[in-house]
């Protein structure tokens, strides 16, 4: 059969040397034929990832913040070590429609805020008479403290300017809000109104709203809580 | 992974085939060994099996082809006459067909692929096109310049 403009092509042939060195550079590449070679060193590997997972998990799986948010949905931000949202939580069915809509997960608590603060459906909680509820908590009193500031500088600038009550809480408050299933500003709140008339119980708090525990709490008390409160309060009232 | 007798029989068949197709995209030595390594090593290391020989040949031709073509990317020259190679196979450069292959060497890189496919293998355009997936009417046209633009560097009509 004519080759036409590449008869002189006939004369190209792969090399001895050439074919050689590929099979042997296929033998050396080849280095998952053999099954002990192939599950041995996925084994390594395994134990590689594992030991760099155990090492690392300390760091990147502790729980080290704690910032509660209650205006109607009652959620909770909880961050790592680099103030970058690990989970959220939610205490009632408000908070977890307000979830399915929003993903803070991975970001920065401040750019978090931000997120949720400007979403529409969440925005819908701005009523004129809401109040918003923000709880701090940290393992670092420091690190709560910077929080509670970067927040407030924040909620300044926003609709709820007027409108919301940011402070510190302890670990024993945190801890006993965390055991009820509830938000710590939340329970901060329940346990003041509870402390202050004692015909309430917890249960029927719980499903108050938070503009409705402060109106509830203003009538019980001489200091009503006035909005745009950002002083700290550690202990346990 | 197939087995040595199998690896070792498709470098027997192909290489020679291989080693053409990069003789007619690289230059330097070092390259081909690497192209020529590649290919069988994605041979090797190929899961799904063949439909036929055929389906084996073609695959072949269309993995060398594409690993010559993204090998040399951007820095590629057209002209890539090589009379140093040439020798090295014992083909006369002055020769009626050292010549004509030669000018080949002179089109660009997808038309030498097509002029091989067609007048070395002895393909048609309908299987060219199917194996290197590509729309039959572009092949056609391809084809049909590669040819006229052979004519017109030979200066006579050389083939039909």
């Amino acid at each position: 059969m004519t080759k036409g403009p590449l008869e002189a092509m006939s004369k190209i042939k792969a090399e001895e040397t050439l074919k050689d060195k590929t099979w042997q550079n296929i033998k050396q590449r080849s280095f998952f034929k053999h099954p002990i070679l192939k599950w041995g060193s996925l084994a390594c590997i395994a134990v590689c990832v594992m030991i760099v997972i155990i090492v690392n998990r300390p760091v990147l799986a502790e729980e080290y913040s704690y910032i509660t948010l209650d205006i109607n949905p009652s959620l909770e931000l909880i961050l790592d070590q680099k103030d970058n949202v690990m989970q959220v939580k939610a205490y009632n069915q408000e908070a977890q429609e307000t979830l399915s809509l929003i993903n803070m997960v991975g970001l920065h608590y401040q750019k978090a805020l931000v997120k949720l603060m400007e979403n529409e459906a969440y925005q819908q909680y701005f009523k004129q008479e809401s109040l918003l509820q923000v709880s701090i908590y940290s393992k670092d009193e420091t690190r709560s403290l910077e929080i509670e500031k970067n927040l407030c500088d924040y909620l300044n600038n926003t609709e709820m300017k007027d409108r919301y009550n940011c402070h510190c809480i302890d670990e024993s408050t945190h801890k006993e809000a965390l055991s009820h299933h509830m938000s710590g500003g939340k329970y901060e709140m329940i346990k003041k109104i509870m402390s202050m008339d004692s015909a309430y119980s917890l249960d029927e708090l719980e499903s108050f709203s938070m503009a409705q525990l402060r109106d509830l709490y203003n009538t019980l008390t001489d200091e009503p809580l006035s909005s745009n409160t950002h002083h700290r309060k550690h202990g346990n009232h | 992974m197939k087995t040595e007798a199998e690896i070792k029989f498709a470098i027997e068949t192909y290489g020679d085939m291989i080693r053409r197709i990069c003789f007619l995209h690289l230059k330097q030595q070092a390259d081909v060994e690497d192209i020529f390594q590649n290919v069988f090593f994605k041979y090797a290391t190929k899961k799904d099996s063949f439909a036929s020989a055929e389906h084996e040949k073609a695959w072949m031709i269309r993995v060398t082809m594409n690993a010559c073509h993204d090998f040399l990317g951007s820095w590629y020259k057209k002209k890539a006459v090589l009379t140093d190679d040439f020798s090295h196979f014992q083909i006369d450069p002055y020769s009626h067909q050292g010549h004509l292959l030669e000018v080949v060497m002179t089109l660009s890189p997808k038309y030498r692929d097509l002029i091989y496919l067609h007048y070395y293998e002895g393909y048609k355009i309908v299987e060219i096109a199917a194996m290197l997936k590509k729309n039959e009417n572009t092949i056609h046209t391809r084809l049909r310049r590669a040819k006229q633009e052979l004519k017109e560097k030979l200066g006579g009509d050389y083939f039909d």
